[in-house]
């Protein structure tokens, strides 16, 4: 087993997905990375926290297909605020459909992680993502 | 096999084939009957029925030059004659638009004209000698008289003699041009005169007895022959040459007239039977068009209701395409999700430090177990949309190195727990970034090199990536059983295994190199197989090479990009189910 970088300590995450086990599942390797973790099981749930700390989160990792509102939702109303539009978003999904990938881009996803998820591979995409965002490479570089 | 449209078909050509040699015989024959009246072969004969005429005339004519001395020889009535003879000959053949009873009539007075001729031809010859005696006796009669008269005015006798010789001369001269009765008995006068004192007159003006004699021969010539010449003249005149020629010429003409009426009728006929043909071919072609407009707008209807049966069973195959799509998506969804949990579960079981050796190694083939079942069912579904056309090739900016050495650190452990040694060889001539999609160029090493993994018991199995020219090259080899010849082809087909019994030593669907060669495919690539039984196999992938256009920091430039063809309509994006 190769060795989880703790990359994230002392970064608060934000994981959104409706399946209670997914959901436990990124939380506990994120934790393992050494980020503070907080959970949300739709986007409902998930808006009215980040909007509640809007400055704490760090990132968010959001599952896209969910009841009462969606990733995508999610999405566009985080975008909607000042405050919450430069959180960078990373999509979570079991599985992408034709064009996706670009829509999610589009739509200003930061990118696509595809479940099933090596908690080492998790998080090394995880912090390749998170490089290219600027204000964190400096944050990253250390690993 | 006899088809019977065939056997319906050859007796309608054959009608239309008669019909048509029918209406081909009518027209040959009402246009030859309409064009049998040849002008130039009636001008010829008309003309010749004229000739005739004034060619009779003529011969008339010269026959009354001849009687007045005006013709020394008879050349130019033979001349006549002849030509004559050659417009008979020409007038012989009649032309032959003239009917049976016509060629007939003309040719009875024809020989009417010919039996003339005869009968004129003989009285000609005899005219001929009679005026020949007759021109001649008056010649040498003047001759003779002048003579006489001479000689008495040289010897200053008695004038009785001349005066009588004068006289005579004169009367015989009057008698020569008129036919007056009591002119003969006056030269009958004289000569008898003459003849009873010539002895007297001879010795009176010193001349020879023969003189007068002579002169009273002459004058008995005169007298005997003139009558007969005029009488011959007067019979030649008098024969009904001109009406003849007449009668053949309104024969002629009126059965002339006959023909040309008949000519006319026929051409009339043609003209309506051509008039009545073209107005039944124009009237059938109408009728044609007419019913060809009614079978097309059927045709047309017909091609509608098939129309909208095609488009809504076109509907109904989008529709249920779509179902297939759907279903497809949400097994997806609802097999990979719980599968998803048990891996992560099982890692995060590993990662916890918090278990003997034992339970890590159970916990470890949980994993590998969970892992193959995801592959496969992974397999399947990726199988079905490629068949489907739902999966697609998204490239995009990635990192071959990164991706490579991902790859490799999953792809060892799984050669470790075979014992197998699994190298990788990234070429230096492969660039920092690419333009692929990541997840389907994973899929394809990590299905090559499970599948050497999976069959190589001893040694090793490489991993190589190279660029060669404009292509990116996958290479993996490994020392295993190899793939016999006789095999080879049939690798990359579904559901395929090189040892099909149950007894196989390998576990697997056959699907990877399916999967593999079919992505490799929509990727414009191919892939080659060298391999040999007990030695190993080297599979060998090439896929153009492409470059990226973004730098994979400038993720943002590439989203904009990307929303703005989207907002353009050029990318057809799915609705996300996932």
């Amino acid at each position: 087993m190769m060795p989880i970088p703790r990359a994230f300590v002392g970064w608060e995450v934000l994981v959104v997905d409706d399946e209670r086990d997914s959901l436990e599942v990124a939380s506990r390797m994120l934790k393992l990375a050494g980020a503070t973790v907080t959970t949300a099981n739709n986007g409902k749930e998930a808006i009215e926290k980040v909007q509640s700390h809007p400055s704490s989160f760090k990132f968010i990792v959001s599952d896209l297909s969910m009841p009462d509102m969606d990733g995508w939702e999610l999405l566009y109303l985080l975008k909607q605020e000042r405050r919450t539009m430069d959180i960078p978003v990373i999509a979570l999904t079991a599985h992408a459909m034709t064009g996706d990938r670009e829509r999610g881009i589009a739509v200003g996803f930061h990118n696509y992680i595809t479940k099933p998820l090596d908690p080492t591979k998790f998080i090394r995409q995880l912090i390749n993502l998170l490089l290219e965002v600027p204000e964190y490479a400096a944050l990253l570089s250390h690993v | 096999m006899v088809n019977p449209q065939n056997r319906k078909r050859m007796p309608t050509f054959i009608k239309y084939g008669f019909l048509a040699a029918g209406i081909a015989i009518v027209f040959i024959v009402l246009s030859v009957q309409s064009q049998l009246v040849n002008e130039g072969v009636h001008n010829q004969y008309s003309s010749d029925l004229s000739e005739l005429d004034r060619l009779q005339a003529t011969l008339n004519e010269d026959i009354l030059r001849a009687r007045l001395g005006l013709l020394t020889y008879f050349d130019p009535l033979n001349t006549t004659l002849s030509d004559l003879d050659a417009v008979r000959a020409r007038l012989g053949v009649v032309p032959s638009f003239v009917d049976e009873q016509g060629q007939k009539d003309i040719a009875k007075s024809l020989a009417a004209y010919d039996e003339l001729m005869v009968q004129k031809r003989d009285l000609i010859e005899r005219f001929k000698t009679n005026n020949a005696v007759l021109v001649n006796s008056l010649s040498y009669f003047t001759i003779v008289v002048s003579d006489v008269t001479d000689s008495t005015r040289d010897g200053q006798t008695t004038s009785g003699v001349a005066d009588t010789v004068d006289s005579l001369l004169q009367d015989i001269l009057l008698y020569n041009d008129t036919a007056n009765p009591a002119l003969v008995t006056r030269i009958e006068g004289y000569i008898s005169q003459i003849s009873e004192h010539q002895d007297d007159f001879a010795a009176n003006i010193g001349s020879d007895k023969i003189e007068f004699d002579a002169l009273i021969s002459n004058a008995n010539l005169i007298l005997e022959r003139k009558p007969i010449t005029d009488d011959l003249i007067a019979r030649i005149f008098g024969l009904a040459v001109p009406q003849q020629i007449s009668e053949t010429s309104s024969l002629y003409t009126s059965y002339f007239q006959a023909a040309q009426q008949r000519a006319n009728f026929y051409q009339l006929a043609l003209y309506i039977f051509s008039l009545i043909l073209v107005g039944y071919i124009a009237i059938s072609i109408i009728m044609r068009l007419r019913k060809s407009a009614v079978v097309l707008q059927e045709a047309k209807e017909e091609l509608e209701v098939t129309n909208l049966d095609l488009e809504a069973a076109n509907r109904d195959a989008r529709d249920a395409n779509r179902m297939k799509d759907l279903f497809l998506a949400t097994m997806s969804h609802e097999l990979r999700t719980p599968l998803n949990a048990m891996i992560g579960f099982l890692y995060l079981m590993i990662y916890s430090g918090q278990m003997d050796e034992d339970n890590v190694h159970m916990a470890e083939r949980s994993l590998a177990n969970t892992q193959r079942l995801l592959t496969l069912i992974n397999n399947i579904l990726d199988l079905s949309r490629i068949a489907t056309g739902g999966l697609e090739i998204v490239p995009s900016a990635m990192l071959p190195r990164h991706v490579a050495a991902g790859l490799y650190s999953d792809l060892k452990l799984l050669a470790q727990d075979k014992g197998l040694r699994l190298e990788l060889e990234v070429d230096q001539s492969l660039p920092e970034t690419i333009n692929h999609d990541e997840a389907r160029i994973s899929q394809i090493v990590t299905n090559l090199v499970s599948n050497a993994i999976k069959f190589t018991e001893a040694g090793t199995v490489y991993l190589a990536l190279k660029r060669h020219d404009d292509r990116l090259i996958i290479q993996v080899s490994d020392t295993g059983v190899g793939i016999p010849q006789s095999k080879q082809h049939l690798i990359f087909d579904d559901f395929f295994q090189v040892d099909a019994t149950s007894t196989r030593s390998q576990q697997g669907a056959g699907l990877g190199l399916a999967i593999v060669k079919r992505l490799i495919l929509l990727m414009n690539g191919s892939i080659n197989l060298v391999s040999e039984v007990d030695k190993g196999s080297v599979f060998t992938v090439e896929l153009p090479l492409e470059l990226p256009r973004y730098e994979p920091g400038d993720r943002r430039k590439q989203a904009e990009h990307i929303f703005a063809n989207s907002m353009n309509g050029n990318n057809d994006l799915a609705v996300p189910v996932a």
